[in-house]
């Protein structure tokens, strides 16, 4: 790291009044090249999934549905106290619900961030609506609303919502063997779009696909077990977001770029159970060095020994 | 920063006072390629379910499991579209439970589980004759009203 006047203490920040530093600059084309591969694997996702609807609805073939990881969680415990699985649900599932266990280990929620296809058109709607926000005023308003003090207190308490959701959902199928969040998916509805027929799910569907205007995917942070499932998975990875006050400059754009509105720049590692590993905050970040994916290594740092601050020369390499 | 049509400078020059809050770890870390950590977990998870297709592990349908049971013998399907022509459509449901939406009234029937009757089950969930046996279940389901599934599964176990 680059140092001006005076080296930096190892936690962030500078002493004496003159101390300036300079950092190392990200590229701005890293940012791009990053979103452009995440945006380039979730279409892909999402084209595979609408051409498996419209197959199924054009040949009879198989449900979208043996495609779902969270099928697997559901199925778990009657497929281990009784060998088979609930009804619309496959080994696939299983199989799935495995790899989403292996993702999640080894890089948090980089399921929903990467591949996941109801994130992904939640996040195309309201990147759309940004845009289009630009030009509406009013739409423009509702979007700004939820950056605001008021909002987060209520927003804390909707994020809740994914774990009534997911007991709900684990909790039903294991005691009626039956999948019970099945009749308010709206991942459920959106493979049988086709086949329309008003019932509950297509109304969640309709109303995430509303809120999905005004706030950044609104089902992930309000509602979707399997994203509660990956973040409890997630707290025994190794990985996560890391933030190093040496070179951060508290401006804040990590913050203001996670679609899950997380309190990045607040944080050292994020290891919040709703980080859906997007690296929007990495790629909007302008200092190469203050924001990156970092391994914990099994040992503790001599920080948590006791030892002065300063004895940690860099803490985060 | 940056006056109009200057090349961008490498470095940032952060505030004398920094305003960034503070940060520190329990844990000794050390940084990763920040892209090459989520691409190396969608490969780990495609690997997942590659080695699940290579070991027979997938199944997309129940067809599949069943053509395994009382098919060939052979292992389970790799897939729903490559299994859909290999599935044996005189396989009839071990258990009620194994009873599945694609099964036909003529599958159900030919289980012989004790106490079933196509008189009987017509009665129960009020099938018409119209209906032949050859209707798959999924078909009734919205068709008769008050047939669906969990309840058939219900019935076969306990008719009466």
């Amino acid at each position: 790291m680059a140092v001006e006047n005076q080296a930096p203490t190892s936690r962030g920040v500078a002493t004496g009044a003159a101390a300036r530093r300079e950092v190392p600059r990200r590229s701005v084309t890293w940012g791009k090249r990053t979103r452009l591969v995440r945006h380039v694997l979730q279409t892909v996702v999402v084209a595979y999934i609408g051409w498996l609807i419209i197959s199924r609805a054009a040949s009879g073939g198989s449900s979208a549905e043996s495609l779902c990881p969270f099928g697997g969680f559901e199925t778990l415990w009657t497929w281990i106290t009784t060998g088979r699985t609930v009804a619309h649900t496959h080994p696939a599932n299983l199989v799935l619900a495995l790899a989403i266990t292996v993702m999640a280990l080894s890089a948090r929620g980089s399921f929903c961030g990467w591949l996941c296809p109801l994130g992904a058109i939640q996040e195309g709607l309201y990147g759309v609506a940004r845009a289009v926000g630009r030009a509406i005023r009013p739409l423009g308003r509702w979007q700004r609303r939820p950056a605001g003090p008021g909002w987060r207190k209520v927003d804390a308490v909707l994020r809740q919502g994914r774990w009534v959701v997911l007991a709900f959902a684990l909790g039903g199928a294991a005691l009626t063997g039956t999948m019970v969040f099945r009749n308010v998916d709206p991942w459920s509805a959106l493979l049988s779009i086709v086949e329309f027929e008003l019932s509950l799910a297509f109304v969640v569907l309709a109303a995430m696909l509303v809120l999905s205007f005004v706030v950044p995917r609104p089902f992930c942070r309000y509602a979707c077990p399997l994203g509660a499932v990956q973040g409890l998975i997630a707290k025994a990875s190794p990985v996560a977001v890391q933030r190093d006050a040496d070179a951060c400059l508290g401006c804040d754009l990590c913050t203001r770029a996670c679609p899950m509105a997380l309190q990045v720049d607040q944080s050292t590692r994020i290891t919040d159970a709703q980080c859906i590993g997007c690296l929007e905050c990495v790629a909007a970040c302008p200092s190469q060095q203050a924001l990156g994916i970092s391994i914990a290594l099994p040992w503790p740092s001599s920080r948590s020994l006791g030892l002065p601050a300063d004895h940690d020369e860099e803490l985060v390499r | 920063m940056t006056s109009a049509g200057a090349p961008t400078p490498s470095t940032l020059r952060l505030p004398a006072r920094s305003r960034a809050v503070r940060t520190s770890t329990r844990f000794t870390t050390r940084r990763a390629p920040a892209i090459a950590i989520p691409l190396l977990a969608v490969l780990l998870g495609g690997g997942v379910v590659v080695a699940a297709q290579a070991s027979g592990h997938w199944a997309t349908t129940g067809k599949d499991a069943l053509t395994t049971t009382s098919g060939s013998g052979a292992g389970a399907q790799a897939g729903a579209e490559g299994s859909a022509a290999n599935v044996d459509t005189s396989a009839v449901p071990a258990a009620p439970a194994d009873v599945k939406g694609w099964m036909t009234l003529r599958q159900v029937l030919d289980a012989r589980f004790a106490g079933v009757s196509e008189a009987g089950l017509r009665s129960q969930f009020d099938i018409p004759a119209s209906i032949g046996l050859e209707t798959p279940l999924k078909e009734l389901d919205g068709v008769v009203s008050g047939f669906d599934l969990t309840s058939l599964r219900e019935w076969l176990s306990a008719p009466g």
